[in-house]
């Protein structure tokens, strides 16, 4: 499976980076909404920190919306409650830094699963 | 018995008629009395000078009488011993008073030699008798003089010397009334002096009138600042206001002198009068001009002594109102005088400390920076401040000691009790240290959603790390590599949490921090490390100039932080309604004239131009949140660290604020002058507070 990763954090990049391919996964990495806006490729899966300098996660996947390019998607965040509530997008799932490996593995076949479902 | 009596020498023989007539010639035209005298001692012959003197009408008012006769008293006595010496052929002389016919007052200086014939045989007695009434009153009326400045001398009061003056004048002119006459402070309106003789009734009329150039004699004279004399007042236009006056109290005649001090200035006057139309004869002048100059003398003295009295009582009332102590020390410190209003209240007693020198009494902490003062004081010869504290009844008490030179050879030291404006310039510092505190606390409560954020990101990575630790472990083959790198990485990111902990507990750490030599880059780079989720969060982005190499500044790392922090904050705040893509805010940190500068642009909303004082002032905000005590704690922070920090409106947009604090590099802090020792005082650590 290939994951995606956006965050601006180089050490929690680079923690994803360890953990997702000692799970056996393909794994890119991006600093910035922007350089993942104009660098995708194809994923299985997105992981998107919420806050970001620039376009913040959430403006991120409204763009993807709006471009048609529909990624199964898990937000991260290490803000306790100031970006939750009405702004957060129904259905996907948010993990709250820090996360444990079983949540990560969770949201991942949840979202996974959810997609593949609604993907056809 | 040729030259027995010269009025019958027509009928004697005459041996040597040349001779005779010479001695008659010269008789005859003497101008002091000249008497002949039989051995009865009745007066045989007088000559015309005599006659005048004596205010007789012709020689037979005297002649025949026995001379003795009109002697009386002591008088007498003087001139029968007189006689009865020159009877024996010797010549005899004697000092008399004796009035003339008339009445006046005369004395004489009298010559007897006795007359003999041609068998040598003592025939009559010749007197010579001159008038020396005007040498006994010049005498006389010197030793008046002497006498009035002896009473000027031993301080007797004025009215007293003015009255014996008046007095002394008058015993010396016949039918004259003398006055005294002071001019008032004003310059303008008469004041009684002394005038024992003129009637009351005149010199109260005349008090309090303003001189001027018809003011009378004495009005004139001080208008005029020169002598005036009116031989009539019924005829002298300087009278005419006063004529009425003069008549009703029978004055005809008034001459007048100004009383002049030494730098000129008119005092008052001296003034004869008299109840007949009359000119001044010469000897008259120069009295009046005498007794104006005794008056000035003793006017003069009499204000000396008034000023230096109202100086000594104005200097009694200072020291009397004034709460210090005083000491006077000799230039080798000794303590030779004292003034304490309460003299128990002194640490020392004054038996114990009088006599000894500072060394002996003070503590060398108290003693030194004295002896210093007074050897600044000596060198400068200005006063030299200082402030000490000491231990007394398990008190700390605190004093103020000013220092300056006296009586040429000592040195006075005024000691104030300064413990209450100590201890209350103390818990200001304290209210201020909390109330700085109270700032760094709710600063970081703002903060709290990006600290959180600051620590969850390290905190992440070790659980993430961990986890990926494990699963490497289970791998075979095992990748030590990739294992090591991770258990490194949650290392470091452990002491990036700790750190992120770490910068929170000294920001909300109460109590005193410390002066350090400081950079402020780092006090940026720690303060935007901080606050960099909160620019996320707030869709700000920062840039930074940093000056390189930076000058040190000597400084409390956490105080400066919080002024940065605050104005970080501010400048945060400020952009909340700007657009996004304007969001903006620049720190930069420069070195200019001497200074370190810090300063944080935004480009928010700027303030009112006649608000940019005013946002110092506590309780002042443009926020929606705060208290509006952030700048002005930043202010005093700066403040304190001898610097100074303002406000100024950007040209396009926004707000800067600059702060700039002085280069040190040694952390020597130069001396501050007592008055900053309240703001210096904000220093925490005692060697950076200098009170000099």
């Amino acid at each position: 499976m290939i994951v995606s990763v956006v965050d601006d954090d180089v050490d929690v990049r680079t923690a994803l980076n360890r953990l997702l391919r000692a799970l056996g996964h393909d794994v890119r990495l991006f600093a910035s909404a922007e350089e993942f806006a104009v660098n995708h490729a194809a994923a299985d899966c997105l992981i998107l920190d919420i806050r970001l300098p620039g376009l913040n996660g959430l403006e991120l996947r409204e763009w993807m919306h709006s471009a048609g390019l529909l990624l199964p998607t898990i937000f991260i965040t290490g803000d306790g409650e100031r970006f939750l509530g009405e702004g957060l997008p129904f259905g996907v799932p948010t993990l709250h830094k820090p996360f444990d490996e079983d949540t990560l593995i969770a949201a991942m076949t949840d979202v996974i699963g959810d997609s593949s479902e609604r993907a056809v | 018995m040729s030259s027995a009596t010269l009025r019958n020498a027509p009928c004697r023989p005459v041996e040597q008629p040349q001779f005779e007539r010479l001695g008659r010639h010269l008789i005859e035209a003497s101008t002091d009395c000249v008497k002949l005298l039989d051995l009865d001692g009745r007066v045989v012959y007088l000559n015309p000078a005599g006659v005048e003197l004596l205010d007789l009408c012709g020689p037979e008012d005297l002649i025949n009488r026995p001379w003795l006769s009109v002697w009386e008293g002591e008088h007498y006595v003087a001139a029968s011993n007189a006689v009865a010496r020159a009877r024996t052929g010797e010549r005899a002389t004697f000092e008399g008073f004796c009035p003339t016919a008339a009445g006046v007052a005369k004395w004489w200086d009298v010559v007897i030699t006795s007359v003999t014939d041609d068998s040598n045989a003592i025939v009559q007695l010749l007197v010579v008798s001159r008038d020396i009434t005007e040498r006994r009153r010049e005498a006389d009326f010197r030793a008046g003089q002497h006498g009035m400045l002896e009473m000027i001398a031993t301080g007797a009061a004025l009215d007293a010397v003015l009255t014996c003056l008046v007095q002394l004048v008058e015993q010396h002119s016949d039918g004259m009334l003398g006055s005294v006459l002071l001019l008032d402070k004003d310059g303008v309106h008469l004041r009684r002096g002394a005038a024992p003789s003129l009637p009351e009734s005149f010199n109260s009329a005349i008090e309090g009138a303003a001189i001027g150039p018809r003011a009378g004699s004495c009005g004139t004279a001080m208008y005029l600042g020169r002598p005036v004399i009116v031989t009539d007042v019924l005829v002298d236009p300087a009278w005419e206001d006063y004529r009425e006056l003069a008549i009703a109290h029978h004055i005809r005649a008034c001459w007048s002198t100004p009383i002049m001090s030494t730098q000129k200035k008119v005092l008052g006057s001296f003034a004869m009068y008299y109840s007949e139309p009359r000119a001044p004869r010469r000897h008259e002048l120069r009295m009046v001009d005498v007794a104006a100059n005794i008056a000035g003398i003793a006017i003069e003295s009499q204000q000396a002594h008034k000023a230096l009295r109202q100086s000594e009582e104005r200097n009694l009332a200072m020291l009397r109102a004034n709460p210090d102590w005083m000491f006077i020390l000799g230039r080798n410190g000794m303590f030779l005088d004292y003034y304490a209003k309460n003299p128990a209240e002194l640490l020392v007693p004054p038996d114990v400390f009088l006599g000894k020198t500072i060394w002996d009494i003070l503590p060398p902490p108290v003693a030194t920076p004295l002896a210093n003062a007074i050897a600044g004081t000596l060198v400068s010869g200005e006063p030299e401040t200082f402030e000490y504290s000491i231990e007394a009844d398990q008190t700390q008490r605190f004093y103020e000691a000013c220092v300056v030179g006296c009586d040429d050879d000592k040195i006075l030291s005024i000691v104030r009790d300064i413990t209450d404006r100590k201890r209350a310039e103390m818990d200001a510092v304290i209210q201020r240290r909390e109330l700085a505190h109270l700032n760094r606390v709710a600063t970081l409560g703002e903060l709290s959603g990006a600290l959180a954020h600051e620590l969850s990101q390290p905190l992440s990575a070790i659980l993430i790390n961990a986890h990926a630790a494990r699963r490497l472990l289970s791998r075979e083959p095992m990748d030590l590599e990739e294992l090591r790198a991770a258990l490194d990485d949650i290392i470091a990111n452990n002491k990036r949490a700790g750190s992120v902990i770490e910068r929170l507990r000294v920001l909300l750490k109460k109590g005193d921090g410390f002066f350090e030599t400081v950079d402020l880059n780092d006090i940026v780079k720690e303060v935007l490390d901080l606050t960099h989720s909160d620019f996320l969060a707030r869709r700000i982005s920062v840039t930074t100039s940093l000056m390189s190499p930076m000058r040190p500044v000597y400084g409390d790392r956490v105080q400066l932080q919080q002024v940065l922090l605050n104005l970080v904050l501010n400048a945060c705040e400020s952009m909340s309604t700007t657009e996004v893509a304007e969001r903006h805010l620049s720190v930069t940190t420069a070195v200019e004239d001497g200074m370190v500068q810090m300063s944080v642009a935004d480009r928010g909303v700027g303030i009112p131009d006649d608000q940019l004082t005013a946002v110092f002032e506590p309780f002042v905000t443009f926020r929606e949140h705060g208290l509006g005590l952030g700048l002005s704690i930043s202010r005093s922070i700066v403040l304190a660290h001898g610097g100074q920090i303002v406000a100024s409106n950007n040209a396009d947009r926004g707000t800067t604020f600059r702060c700039e604090l002085p280069i040190n590099e040694d952390g020597r802090v130069e001396p501050r002058s007592s008055r900053s020792f309240a703001i210096a005082s904000l220093s925490p650590e005692p060697g950076a507070v200098s009170s000099g």
